[in-house]
């Protein structure tokens, strides 16, 4: 799903002029194929002037009612009596009816009460109140994977226009604003809107070190995520009790996981430098491939760094990874080592293991090393140690629009 | 927590604020009263608010700030903080004197459930593992995440939720998980052994819209999917307790000490359900059965329903689904207390769809579980999502949630401000019918049989999604015998049939002072006659 704020960079703003009409006169048109055409109900104020038409060229918008109830985007910027042409559609996964509903400044969840008070003539209605409040609407329930569309001319006046959905149980989350003629605060600063898409983008909001258990890619259904401080983070995976990757730059981005149900996989940062085949370590002679089962047992937080705890078949294991630049530093503590520790050879990145000796083309930490030691791993083309700030990669969500 | 790929109709939105109104079903022989008392003279919804504010008091408790505000867990605290659980992995502690939040632990993944144990640790139930939280050196944040238990399979589908634990007073835990659902496939690794019966699993990654449905709407491929598991706390060990759940977001005890758990509408499932859950019992979804020590290869969806019916125990109360119930979550004791009377000892359950919660009561009839369940309070105010609920004092705190579905977030504290109000405490059934006690005395004239009336109905049991409201008669009583103090009325009628419920209007009833009802329906599930 694309980033709420992405959509409306590319739309130039048209300017109204002296052009104007107040919204709850304009034509609210629902497109052809659906039901019933419905005018823009005729809400008595009495500051109303007399409806100009629309200019017949309105500028486009496309705004989705998206999985986890809520609008894409998730606000909206226009001068006053700019002409619109509103593409609403119904993209939600989890195919759930929507409506759209344009209200008077300050009143959405004045008008979502009164859709709850509609009571059996809801559905009929599609759930949009008889309200003065109301400016525009849908006119009735866009069902999943429709498409309705809706042209009105914004108001003369300027002010903060908030869109909702008032389905019963949905209006409380799903809603938006319309900005016109107003300045847009960031959205990090956004009060109109709520606050699910204020949070979205950076697990942790950049808190290094920070860890989180979330889906993964490539890490099966119990990974944990570790961002160390600096630039470089790991998938620690609870059920192999292993790594899995290392990537840098910045963390994960949660959205996707968070906003569905739990269908989609957290993003990373940046892509992995480091893909794991195997443990970093492993137990017994060498010779045999018998891959004892782990057993993850949790973790402590020293200084925020989690110290993974786990039994690799009788072995008890401490395991915490710490960041020095670039270099990662995976260090073991095997406080009843008894057989003998082997350090993988992993020639995709550059391994270090300075308390192993090679015996037998084997790495190998001796049994006088062996309670404490620590493998160091750096990725093969790493950049000169310089900057620790994290770098934005391309295809992360940012704040700003 | 609303569990099922939506099938989203607007009978069923209707339903949602139709304490607000009249009939709900025109096809009916007269008007269906409304499960709650829509207000004296009125049908609005702030009207309603008004109208229960003279028995509770609701208020709001944000979460803390910059925290995705939907609950997953609450759990009382001994020193009467409270603490609860967010969507995205945080567990805070709220002091209600101080209007305080504290971060105490965060980076959890999906938690749905907190206890406290006695040493002062909190364990919660996060999606892939049961976890002791400790604060060792008394920061005021857990500092060590140890794994207490983590031998269930993960498929990585995202309706495996993991639910509980609630403790036993032997100290025994027990945790509940859901089924994967056909809504989506599973991870390419998966934890635990796959279960070789039924849908080959290479299946599993092919083309998933035409596949799915070969898996089962809901299915159960990893160890313990749909289970009931008892869990030692001290060992990390787990056994096997009971089978045959769905999606059992809720798990409680009543007065007794009987494990309760909810469970939603859906396949196997023609209403939401409550059930009064007994070592070895097989609760009704066939999915979870191929896990059985004795059973062979059969999978589950070629069962026939009437073996199935020969080795399931029906659920103890049924909630009619859309008239009382869309999505029951979590159900908690009330306190024996001045401030909730007459409910003390009770069990009260939340609601996700509407704002509304319910109170349910169970009796063992000839060995069978019953009972009935009770519109409790229900006001716009409560707003809906009431995924999670927790007593801290008489303060009754809900914890909302909506993930994809209908919800809300934040929380609310219901507090009693004064008398209960006029309306069913409990249903019992006798050998001729029903005693329906009430929380205050009905006038002396009730005992008109034409204030009574009793609609009948069932629900099919079959692979299906929900079932619709079977068998529908309307009944009256032969007879009504009110006791001398007006506070129990006993119904006589001809006949009693098992596996019905009986969905009493109560809205023509009165006290002598003319009082009406708050809540004017009733549904007591018949399984067994005496």
């Amino acid at each position: 799903m694309a980033s709420p704020s992405v959509i409306f960079c590319g739309l130039s703003l048209i300017l109204g002029g002296s052009i104007s009409s107040l919204l709850a006169q304009a034509p609210a048109v629902v497109s052809p194929g659906t039901s019933k055409p419905e005018a823009t109900s005729s809400a008595s104020n009495e500051a109303v002037a007399v409806p100009k038409k629309a200019p017949k060229k309105a500028r486009v918008i496309t705004l989705q009612m998206a999985e986890g109830l809520r609008f894409d985007p998730p606000r909206l910027e226009a001068q006053p009596g700019e002409s619109l042409q509103l593409e609403i559609q119904n993209t939600d996964v989890s195919h759930q009816p929507h409506n759209f509903v344009l209200v008077k400044p300050g009143m959405v969840q004045e008008v979502v009460k009164a859709a709850m008070e509609m009571g059996e003539t809801g559905p009929n209605k599609g759930f949009i109140p008889e309200h003065q409040a109301v400016l525009a609407s849908s006119g009735k329930v866009v069902d999943p994977e429709g498409k309705v569309q809706l042209k009105f001319v914004t108001p003369e006046e300027a002010g903060i226009y908030g869109y909702v959905c008032s389905v019963p149980g949905h209006g409380m989350v799903m809603y938006g604003a319309l900005y016109v003629g107003v300045q847009m605060p960031s959205l990090a600063q956004d009060k109109n809107i709520p606050q699910l898409t204020l949070e979205k983008g950076l697990v942790g909001g950049g808190r290094r070190p920070f860890v989180q258990r979330i889906f993964m890619p490539e890490a099966g259904p119990a990974p944990i995520a570790v961002a160390l401080p600096g630039t470089l983070n790991y998938c620690f995976d609870a059920v192999s009790c292993r790594i899995r990757y290392a990537w840098s730059g910045p963390f994960l981005d949660g959205t996707r996981h968070w906003r569905g149900s739990g269908r989609d996989m957290a993003e990373l940062g940046d892509a992995a430098w480091w893909s794991a085949a195997t443990p970093l370590i492993r137990f017994g002679s060498g010779k045999s491939d018998m891959n004892p089962e782990a057993q993850f047992l949790g973790y402590a937080l020293k200084e925020g760094l989690p110290e993974f705890h786990f039994k690799v078949g009788k072995q008890e294991v401490f395991q915490l990874v710490r960041a020095a630049g670039n270099v990662l530093e995976v260090r073991f503590r095997l406080p009843q080592v008894k057989a003998k520790v082997l350090v993988v050879q992993d020639l995709s990145v550059v391994l270090k293991c300075p308390d192993a000796v090679e015996r037998k083309g084997q790495m190998e930490v001796p049994a006088n090393k062996a309670k404490e030691f620590s493998v160091f791993l750096e990725r093969k083309d790493a950049p000169p140690n310089k900057d620790t700030s994290a770098p934005v990669s391309k295809n992360f969500h940012t704040h700003t629009p | 927590m609303t569990c099922r790929v939506f099938t989203f109709s607007f009978a069923a939105i209707g339903a949602m604020a139709q304490f607000a109104t009249g009939a709900e079903n025109v096809a009916l022989p007269r008007p269906v009263a409304p499960v709650s008392n829509p207000a004296a003279g009125g049908g609005a919804a702030s009207e309603r608010d008004a109208l229960v504010a003279k028995y509770y008091k609701i208020t709001e408790v944000k979460g803390p700030q910059g925290v995705d505000p939907q609950v997953g867990a609450l759990c009382p605290m001994p020193d009467g903080r409270m603490a609860v659980a967010f969507h995205r992995g945080q567990v805070a502690f709220y002091n209600p004197s101080k209007k305080e939040w504290s971060i105490f632990a965060e980076g959890l993944h999906e938690p749905l459930g907190l206890l406290n144990e006695p040493d002062g640790s909190l364990l919660v139930m996060q999606r892939p593992e049961l976890t002791r939280l400790r604060d060792s050196i008394g920061s005021g944040k857990a500092d060590t995440y140890e794994t207490v238990w983590d031998g269930f399979g993960m498929t990585g589908n995202y309706h495996e939720f993991a639910f509980g634990p609630v403790r036993n007073a032997q100290g025994k835990l027990f945790v509940a998980l859901n089924l994967a659902s056909s809504g989506d496939t599973v991870f390419p690794e998966v934890r635990g052994q796959w279960l070789p019966v039924g849908l080959e699993r290479k299946e599993f990654y092919g083309d998933w819209k035409k596949n799915s449905k070969l898996a089962g709407r809901m299915y159960s491929r990893v160890p313990w999917r749909g289970w009931v598991m008892e869990v030692d706390p001290a060992t990390g060990k787990a056994k096997p307790f009971a089978s045959g759940f769905r999606s059992p977001d809720g798990l409680g005890f009543d007065a007794e000490g009987n494990l309760l758990v909810s469970d939603n509408q859906g396949d196997w499932r023609g209403s939401s359900e409550l059930h009064v859950v007994q070592r070895g019992g097989f609760y009704g979804h066939p999915a979870s059965l191929p896990w059985r020590e004795d059973w062979g290869k059969q999978p589950p969806l070629e069962v026939p329903v009437e073996k199935l019916n020969k080795i399931r125990t029906p659920a103890a109360v049924w909630f009619p689904h859309m008239s009382y119930a869309n999505s029951p979550t979590q159900m908690v004791r009330i306190p024996r207390s001045r401030a909730w009377g007459p409910y003390g000892g009770q069990v009260v359950i939340g609601e996700m769809n509407v704002p509304k919660l319910l109170r349910v009561t169970t009796e063992r009839i000839n060995g069978v579980w019953q009972g009935a369940c009770y519109p409790f309070i229900e006001a716009p105010a409560l707003k809906a999502g009431l995924h999670r609920l927790a007593f801290l004092g008489d303060g009754l705190w809900v914890g909302r949630t909506h993930l994809t579905w209908p919800g809300g977030e934040n929380l609310g504290v219901v507090e009693p401000v004064g008398k209960a109000p006029l309306e069913a405490l409990e249903i019992n059934l006798t050998k001729t019918g029903f005693k329906v006690h009430f929380t205050q005395p009905l006038s002396a004239s009730c005992n008109q049989k034409d204030l009574w009336v009793v609609r009948r109905y069932t629900y099919a049991y079959h692979v299906e999604y929900g079932s619709p409201e079977l068998e529908e008669e309307w009944l009256k009583p032969t007879d009504v015998i009110l006791t001398e103090d007006g506070n129990c009325a006993e119904l006589i009628f001809s006949e009693l049939r098992e596996n019905f419920v009986y969905d009493f209007f109560l809205d023509k009833l009165y006290t002598e002072k003319g009082l009406t009802p708050l809540n004017v329906r009733a549904a007591y599930t018949l399984r067994k006659k005496f």
